[in-house]
């Protein structure tokens, strides 16, 4: 049964019809062609297809898109201003936090929330707020510094 | 992997969506944070004709301090405890538990009402279409084999939630709406010790809020949550301990373990063994002794042998009795 | 000045940018107007014949446009290596039978994934089931259900070596063991999902956007599976999130979303599941290795038996080179001057294994090296003493006839002991607490021609462009580990420009040179060498033109940061772009486009003989671990890993690949096992398959050591599939270190940490 959703994505409201049994995920990506945000497991177990919900990091695989109305929805594509990028997605370029980027979407964004509340994280703190989203490639460890380093720079 | 279909329902008010439930029946579900239901329902484990989301309810999000009493919206998010100083303060065994459950991210999406009411889980049930076709249909599932213990006619689902043996521990009570009454009962008389039919609840009662008393002076508490990975992982074996002393001797204590079986385990024995003593090592062994005995888990973790999950119910519980005593304040 | 000017740089790749906005695309994110989804119906069985498939319902379901089954193909079985055609052993759909759970027996276009899924429900297959084997022991005993016709005892390949004198040598020795390790089925786990889209358009011309690892191999299965000319068919990579060795075969996605589209004229996508990633895609050969060593009583090992089992499961695949490969590491590592080899790779009714990084080496390494520890301990020999009077040294040759020309190894060992202050802290570690090493060699590719193809392994060709640019055009795959950011790297090396100035088309069977693909850690040493011809070519050609106008003898020129000039004059030179401007007028027009190729030195695939890569890598990692003696919890406190990847052409990255093959190697020592029941794997899930999480990871210490080899492009040697070997085997010596318990069976998991300690008393090692 469709039903007519509004969403406000990256500041810009759409309205759609979809189905209610449609995820967050599923709308962003093939309704609306936010493909940034990624499917890796579709359980809410790998954080890949993690946006921001008026400022807070969620699973947009385990949310019903008919819930996230009325919500401030930040993708990956909303980050860049006028073509500048993040500075946290800066910083995942240039210190070798990305390898295949895959899970580079789901990690900058889910980075991104815990900058926005602790302006400089300790190491151990950016492991557990990234401890929800896997990646196979880096080892973490470049993406640690990445977060890292952005915050330092941001103080 | 898409959710099967069904009515999206957005009572405005508790009353009205026991209502619903009590019209829909066992047709319908409540989501709140939806981490547990909708991976269910994305494996076809589950597919309620209705989805009653409380989202749209207002006042169940709270902490609010009654005195020392604590009390909990229901749809108090799992980080919103994480982040309480006042279940920091007072609730340490609380406190342990929302912080090692599942992964930051689920955490902040899932609520204290949801882990309550998290299903049992086994290695056979939760699954998918495919996987149930292959293997056949067990006996959670309403099939008629249990995949676990081939002759078993009682379904050994286990209950995972973290913050249920801490609850149960804090002596914590719920209140439960219904159609037409309000009761509060404790936390350990919501479930059954059964995989298949877990939780007390009629279908058209709600919970709606958690009550905790206030902790005794001189008290302390901790859970001891084991698990392979120290993100996104169930604890294979839990226990969670609170104890008060009184001129340096147990006054009171209780231990409760998680993951060993299909409802949380109070361990009255390894209670009694400590009040009115000394917690002296020789003491906690005895205890932990206790929980090791009435930890009864079945070969319903992937690749984790039941013997060693009974042997870590000793374990956690010495360790969670050590920290508990070490917090006492 | 230095040598370089951008090789040995740490810079990110020019569209690094994109995958941080979110902009770039993966095969899964394409979609054309019009497309049909597809959906892959699989066997519930884990052997059966197929009796009969109706699927006349399915086919009346509303939105579903077609159902293909075996009798839709041209009924051609394929496979990975064709110089031993017994192993094409694999329809694209099933005919006779399935082999596995998850044996693709038909498949569904629709107009929704919804449909698609619904008419899978649909379809009514037939079958009888058949008797099933899991174990590959059980499967070579006579008697055990047969699984493929042509296959004896169910061995799908069988190699069989003797280098030396093996028995004399074990006579001679002063010691001798044998010990058996056992290593587990484990999961590539990449993160993105496999995903097909098919476009057949009007022209005949199939078009497919496919997350492989290696279009080449996958144009050629696809020519071979449904029939189809070289020229009707393009494959093009996309953005890939990751492969580690899972789609260097050709998948059921891309044959289905292939063959739907052929059938029903319009574009077809289908996306896997993390469920299929893990139930039924390749996993990693678990194996049983017997390894029985001779040494002198000084640790000199002398000999060297290996017997390997291995479980391919239903089908081949890359079952041929897993069983060959570790003749390589098993020789190059460590100076064996007598082997004894048996490698038989078997059927069974499991999942089937395939290609993962390190392709079954990790499995034998960690023989070596805990078998290693064991002599040394009988021995009264420091490991790393052990280790450093058996190494490999450079300019030898091995048993095999293999030449080394560099060998990093002795500096490896000699630096991490050094940064993990080994001479002070082995033997002095608090209880529950241990070191451990592991080692490795790796092939920097490997020089198998495996389809008898008369074009070279990799070829590269440079266009440069009026404004100073050029275009390099490569059918290597970046399947995530940078390939095409080193590439570039190599090619404005070569012709002097900066990195920004090169663009990169890469992995486009229609419009890239043929490359074999992103595997056996072959990418910078093949494809690197042809983009370096490839440049160089180019370059030629303008400095041809520039020493004419310059008056200047050619071997005089140099190329450098957009100029080319007299060596130490480059005041007096010419801009890159007016040498491409000049070269273009002087020969009336024609663009200046350069080519390259590379092929490795022989090998011989019937005795083993001779170069089996043109270079090796070289490491050694240490670990730090604390064991939790009441939980049997390990936790890994540190790894410093050094790794002799010859000339580092980006030193981030190799970093990168080092780091991440430590998360790799920890889960595959400690937590990570595909488990199943009768073939059906039990955790195809993100929460039940325990790989490591940001919080799981030790401290790493990443050491690069870099040894020039002259095989590779500016000295550089593989980095990417070695280095994920040495992790499991450090972390498990680190482990008896710790506790004095030898863990032959991966992985060590904390309940057989307990089991082990009940069932023998503990001794504490030194």
């Amino acid at each position: 049964m469709k039903k007519l959703i509004e969403l406000k994505v990256n500041g810009e409201e759409y309205e759609i019809a979809a189905d209610v049994n449609r995820t967050l995920l599923e709308v962003l990506r093939e309704e609306l062609g936010f493909t940034g945000s990624k499917e890796a497991c579709d359980l809410g177990a790998c954080g890949a297809c993690t946006v921001l919900m008026d400022g807070r990091p969620v699973l947009s695989c385990l949310t019903l898109a008919i819930e996230a109305q009325g919500k401030d929805i930040l993708t990956i594509e909303g980050l860049a201003k006028e073509g500048e990028l993040h500075p946290l997605q800066k910083s995942f370029v240039d210190h070798g936090a990305i390898q295949c980027g895959f899970c580079t979407p789901g990690m900058i964004m889910t980075g991104k929330a815990l900058l926005d509340r602790n302006l400089s994280p300790t190491e151990d703190e950016i492991r557990e707020a990234i401890s929800g989203n896997l990646c196979r490639c880096t080892g973490y460890v470049k993406i640690i510094e990445a977060v890292k380093v952005t915050a330092e720079q941001q103080t | 992997m898409r959710l099967p279909s069904f009515y999206y329902l957005s009572p405005k008010s508790i009353s009205e969506a026991c209502s619903m439930l009590k019209e829909y029946n066992k047709n319908a579900k409540v989501i709140a944070g939806g981490t547990d239901l909708l991976v269910s329902m994305k494996q076809r484990v589950k597919t309620p004709n209705y989805l009653i989301g409380l989202k749209g309810i207002s006042d169940l999000n709270y902490i609010r301090q009654n005195g020392k009493d604590v009390k909990i919206g229901i749809l108090t998010l799992i980080s919103d405890l994480e982040q309480s100083n006042v279940i920091k303060e007072h609730f340490p065994v609380l406190a342990d538990a929302v912080k090692c459950l599942g992964s930051p991210h689920l955490r902040g999406m899932g609520t204290i009402g949801g882990n309550i009411c998290l299903d049992t889980r086994c290695c056979y049930y939760n699954q998918s279409k495919f996987f149930r076709k292959s293997v056949g249909l067990c006996l959670k599932f309403g099939g008629d084999v249990c995949h676990v213990l081939k002759k078993g006619k009682k379904c050994f689902a286990i209950s995972q939630a973290d913050t249920v043996p801490a609850l149960i521990a804090l002596d914590a009570k719920v209140k439960i709406q219904s159609t037409d009454k309000e009761k509060v009962i404790p936390v350990k008389d919501l479930y059954y010790d059964d995989g298949k039919d877990y939780m007390k609840l009629k279908n058209d009662e709600l919970i709606t809020e958690v009550q905790i008393p206030a902790p005794a002076s001189n008290s302390g508490g901790s859970y001891m949550k084991l698990r392979i990975r120290k993100s996104i992982d169930f604890a294979l074996s839990a226990a969670a301990v609170t104890l008060s002393l009184k001129d340096g001797l147990c006054e009171e204590a209780r231990v409760v373990l998680g993951s060993v079986g299909s409802a949380p385990i109070r361990v009255v024995k390894a209670e009694e063994a400590m009040k009115g003593k000394k917690l002296t090592n020789d003491v906690i062994e005895e205890a932990a002794n206790f929980a090791y005995k009435d930890a009864k888990p079945v070969a319903n973790i992937v690749d984790v042998p039941p013997s060693y999950r009974k042997e870590m119910a000793r374990v956690m519980t010495k360790r969670a009795v050590k920290e508990a005593l070490s917090r006492v304040k | 000045m230095t040598k370089y000017s951008v090789v040995g740089k740490s810079l990110p790749r020019t569209d690094d940018p994109l995958r941080a906005t979110g902009r770039a695309l993966f095969a899964s994110d394409y979609s054309i107007p019009g497309m049909l989804f597809g959906k892959i119906l699989r066997s519930h069985y884990p052997h059966a014949k197929i009796l009969n498939i109706d699927s006349e319902k399915a086919e009346r379901l509303s939105g579903v446009k077609k159902i293909i089954t075996g009798k839709d193909t041209i009924g051609v079985k394929y496979g990975f290596v064709g110089l031993f055609p017994q192993t094409f052993d694999e329809f694209a759909l099933a005919i006779d039978k399935v082999r596995y759970i998850g044996d693709e027996v038909a498949a569904v276009a629709a107009t929704s994934e919804d449909i698609a899924e619904e008419a899978l429900d649909l379809i009514e297959v037939e079958y009888e089931e058949l008797p099933a084997v899991f174990d590959p022991i059980e499967a070579m005993k006579p008697g055990a259900p047969k699984i493929h016709d042509h296959a004896q005892n169910n061995i799908s390949f069988m190699l069989e070596r003797e280098f030396g004198n093996v028995d004399k040598a074990f006579r001679e020795a002063d010691y001798v063991r044998e010990d058996e390790f056992v290593t587990q089925p484990v999961d590539h786990v990449p993160l993105e999902l496999h995903a097909a889209l098919a476009n057949y358009d009007d022209s005949g011309k199939l078009t497919l956007w496919s997350t492989t690892q290696s279009p080449y191999y996958l144009h050629k299965q696809l020519e071979l599976t449904l029939g189809l000319k070289e020229s009707q068919i393009r494959v093009i990579k996309p953005y890939l999130g990751g492969g580690f060795g899972d789609r260097v075969d050709m998948s059921s996605y891309d044959f289905c979303a292939a063959l739907l589209s052929i059938k029903t004229g319009k574009p077809v996508k289908i996306m896997g599941t993390r469920e299929e990633e893990f139930s039924f895609s390749r996993r990693r050969h678990p194996m049983r290795v017997y390894l029985k060593s001779g040494a002198k009583r000084d640790g000199t090992i002398s000999v060297s038996h290996f017997r390997i089992i291995s479980d391919t499961g239903a089908y081949n695949s890359t079952g041929v080179l897993a069983i060959n490969i570790p003749l390589a590491p098993v020789t190059t590592t460590y100076n064996i001057p007598n082997l004894k080899y048996e490698g038989f790779q078997v059927y069974s009714n499991n999942q089937v294994s395939g290609a993962m990084r390190g392709h079954s080496v990790p499995q034998v390494h960690f023989a070596i090296d805990s078998q290693l520890d064991l002599i040394a301990e009988e021995l009264g020999i420091d490991p790393v003493e052990i280790r450093l009077k058996n190494a490999r040294k450079e300019r030898e040759t091995t048993v095999l006839g293999t030449k080394i020309a560099s060998c990093g190894l002795t500096r490896c060992l000699n630096r991490s002991r050094e940064i993990m202050d080994w001479g002070n802290k082995w033997g002095n570690l608090k209880e529950g607490k241990g070191m451990g090493i592991g080692t490795m060699s790796f092939a920097s590719g490997a020089s198998f021609n495996f389809f008898g193809s008369t074009s070279s392994f990799s070829a590269a060709t440079v266009r440069l462009l009026d404004d100073g640019t050029a275009t390099l055009l490569t059918g290597a795959s970046d399947i995530g580990q940078g390939s095409d950011g080193t590439l570039a790297q190599i090619a404005a090396e070569e012709l002097g420009v900066h990195l920004n100035d090169i663009r990169v088309v890469s992995a486009d069977t229609e419009l890239t040179p043929v490359d074999y693909g992103s595997y056996s850690s072959r990418v910078t040493m093949f494809a690197g060498n042809a983009v370096k011809n490839a440049a160089a070519d180019a370059k030629n050609q303008l400095l041809e033109v520039v020493a004419k106008k310059l008056e200047a003898n050619i071997d005089d020129l140099e190329a450098r940061d957009r100029k080319i000039y007299v060596k130490g004059t480059p005041e007096k030179g010419m801009s890159f772009t007016d040498a491409i401007l000049a070269t273009q007028t002087v020969n009336k027009g024609m663009p200046v486009i350069g080519k390259g190729f590379y092929d490795p030195p022989p090998f011989n695939f019937v005795t083993s003989e001779g170069d089996i890569s043109p270079a090796f890598s070289f490491g050694s990692y240490f670990a730090e671990v604390e064991v939790d003696r009441e939980t049997g919890i390990i936790e890994v406190k540190c790894i410093t890993a050094a790794h002799d990847c010859g000339k580092a052409i980006n030193p981030i990255r190799v970093e990168g690949q080092l780091e991440g093959s430590v998360q790799m190697g920890l889960g595959y020592a400690l937590s990570e096992h595909s488990v199943t029941v009768k073939g059906m794997v039990l955790n195809p899930s993100f929460l039940d398959y325990k790989f490591p999480t940001a919080l799981d990871m030790p401290k790493v210490t990443s050491v690069i050591v870099e040894e020039y080899d002259p095989a590779g492009p500016f000295g550089a040697k593989e980095s990417g599939e070695g280095t994920t070997i040495p992790v499991a085997p450090a972390i498990v010596n680190a482990i008896y270190n710790a506790t004095g318990l030898r863990m032959k069976e991966l992985p060590v998991t904390p309940d057989k940490i307990l089991k082990a300690m009940k069932g023998k008393k503990s001794k504490r090692r030194c």
